[in-house]
């Protein structure tokens, strides 16, 4: 009896220990874990709110461009969001660009919500209480709510208002034999105190060995004129970028190192049989190629007679052609000038044959940017008739 | 005798399950303190993390004119500003002493100047210059030791 009391009440302190590693398990490490978890699900959350806020924060993209008022003469900023996210200006920034301090006073132009510009969408703001009465180079710094800041190209201001200015002298920049489909671009920088306007001139060559003639409005001093053809500075003869001094040179001229447009030989090709039998029928085409080495298209004019005779006896040969001309070939294009007809009657006896020929000077094109007259050389070709 | 006898069973039971309780209870005081320290420890750091997460510093303009920094805070926690240096590109950075120098709010309504001189350090040389700001969020930031969590700074650093 004892005994079975006994070995029932061993198991006492197994179950309260039991209970007990149960109880830590239960109420100790799965909440830790659970708070582990949770911390870990804040920070991820948190970082994830971050990398949006940071990409639409880059995301923002605004134009900040300056205008007066045709009516009022006010000053006005207008902006515009070509990106993808609403964005919302909270301040405007006028500066005195020569001083780099802000106007009127150590504070914003403009401060609070000032507006809310959806993609696509326009807007101005009246930035003239900034500005009034001052002379000098102003520029607009547009701060948005995500802390982008966006700036307006500088503006010259005489007493508030934007002023015409008149350049004493022009400069002319010219560039010739430009690369058709090449990118050039001018820079004029002034060194030391010269204003020159514009700075930056863009141009696309449309065609081979064209040539461009642009004027800059410049205020007497020293400049630095550059040309770049698809991005990169142009290495010629006469160097580049060239200094000059204004008013004692205004004209620059870049000759690019290319050739003059030549005339080149039209190539003819005749496509003819090499043999044909006597009692039969058969036609002769002309081709004329332009050699892809040409600088220019050119407009076949007119396609002189093509020569076809034979030894075969009278009356049992006839040709008929037909000429194409008014045209225009590209380099290394070909086209078809001419095509014959020619009938083969009998041939008698002998190995008789049919010549086919153009002379130089058959056909006949002009350059169409250069006028410059392109002809063939003679080209022949000879049928068996068996 | 044999009363006695098991009189003394229901004791050894009894000490023994005493004894297992409260060893029980010690390990169970151990493992629930290191468990409190832990999570004070987890969510401690869980926050720095968030509120360096949440800082952002802008310097919007630097009146040369007037020897003033404009800065502004588009992130979500208020920032204390511990150092501000401008300085040659061209040239090692100055040595830095930590100290409040300005709280940011977080909101873009207004900017916040700090003055070059005696809020921002300026190191005269040669152009271009930059700009370095090292900034802590305010929920983290000790008044008595302000580099106590330097680690969870950020550091606005731009040329200007």
């Amino acid at each position: 009896m004892c005994r079975r009391n006994v070995g029932q009440r061993r198991g006492v302190s197994a179950i309260a220990g039991g209970a007990i590693v149960l109880a830590i398990f239960f109420m100790v490490i799965v909440p830790l874990v659970i708070l582990m978890q949770n911390s870990y699900a804040l920070f991820l959350n948190e970082s994830n709110s971050r990398r949006i806020f940071d990409t639409d924060r880059m995301s923002e993209s605004l134009t900040v461009g300056v205008s007066q008022d045709v009516i009022t003469k006010k000053l006005t900023l207008l902006l515009s969001n070509d990106g993808p996210v609403n964005v919302r200006i909270v301040r405007v920034w006028a500066i005195d660009v020569v001083r780099q301090t802000s106007i009127p006073m150590a504070k914003p132009c403009l401060e609070g919500e000032l507006l809310s510009l959806p993609p696509g969408g326009n807007g101005t703001l009246d930035v003239q209480t900034c500005v009034n009465g001052f002379t000098g180079i102003v520029q607009f710094l547009a701060v948005t709510e995500r802390g982008r800041i966006f700036s307006s190209n500088k503006i010259y201001l005489k007493e508030g208002g934007l002023i015409d200015i008149v350049f004493p002298y022009t400069l002319t920049v010219s560039i010739i034999n430009m690369k058709k489909g090449r990118m050039y671009e001018v820079y004029v920088t002034p060194l030391g105190n010269g204003k020159v306007s514009p700075e930056k001139f863009t141009h696309k060559a449309t065609a081979s060995n064209e040539n461009v003639t642009v004027a800059f409005g410049i205020f007497p001093g020293n400049y630095s004129v550059a040309l770049y053809e698809n991005g990169k500075l142009v290495q010629i003869p006469e160097g580049n970028p060239q200094l000059i001094e204004v008013p004692d040179k205004q004209a620059v001229i870049f000759i690019l190192n290319r050739g003059p447009i030549i005339s080149l030989s039209l190539d003819v090709i005749i496509i003819a049989p090499k043999m044909v039998k006597e009692k039969s029928f058969f036609t002769v085409e002309v081709d004329v190629q332009l050699s892809d080495k040409a600088n220019e298209s050119v407009t076949i004019t007119s396609v002189g007679n093509i020569l076809v005779t034979s030894d075969l006896p009278p009356g049992q040969f006839s040709s008929d052609c037909s000429y194409y001309g008014g045209f225009s070939i590209l380099p290394g294009e070909r086209e078809i000038v001419a095509l014959c007809s020619i009938s083969v009657g009998e041939k008698g006896t002998g190995t008789k044959s049919i010549e086919i020929s153009v002379p130089a000077g058959t056909i006949y094109g002009i350059g169409e940017e250069s006028g410059i007259s392109y002809t063939n050389e003679p080209e022949s070709t000879t049928i068996k008739v068996t | 005798m044999r009363k006695g006898r098991g009189v003394s069973y229901v004791v050894t039971v009894a000490i023994m399950t005493a004894v297992t309780i409260a060893l029980g209870l010690f390990l169970w005081g151990i493992v629930s303190g290191w468990a409190g320290v832990s999570a004070i420890g987890i969510v401690a750091e869980t926050n720095k993390g968030i509120a360096q997460q949440r800082s952002i510093l802008v310097v919007e303009f630097i009146d040369w004119g007037r020897g003033i920094v404009w800065v502004s805070n588009p992130g979500k926690v208020d920032l204390v500003i511990l150092s501000c240096a401008i300085y040659p590109k061209s040239a090692s950075p100055p040595p830095i002493s930590y100290r409040e120098i300005a709280r940011v709010n977080a909101s873009m309504n207004s900017a916040y100047p700090l003055e070059i001189g005696s809020k921002c350090q300026l190191v005269t040389g040669q152009k271009p210059y930059v700009i370095e700001i090292r900034a802590i969020a305010s929920t983290i930031y000790n008044p008595n030791n302000p580099l106590e969590n330097a680690q969870w700074m950020i550091m606005v650093r731009q040329n200007v």
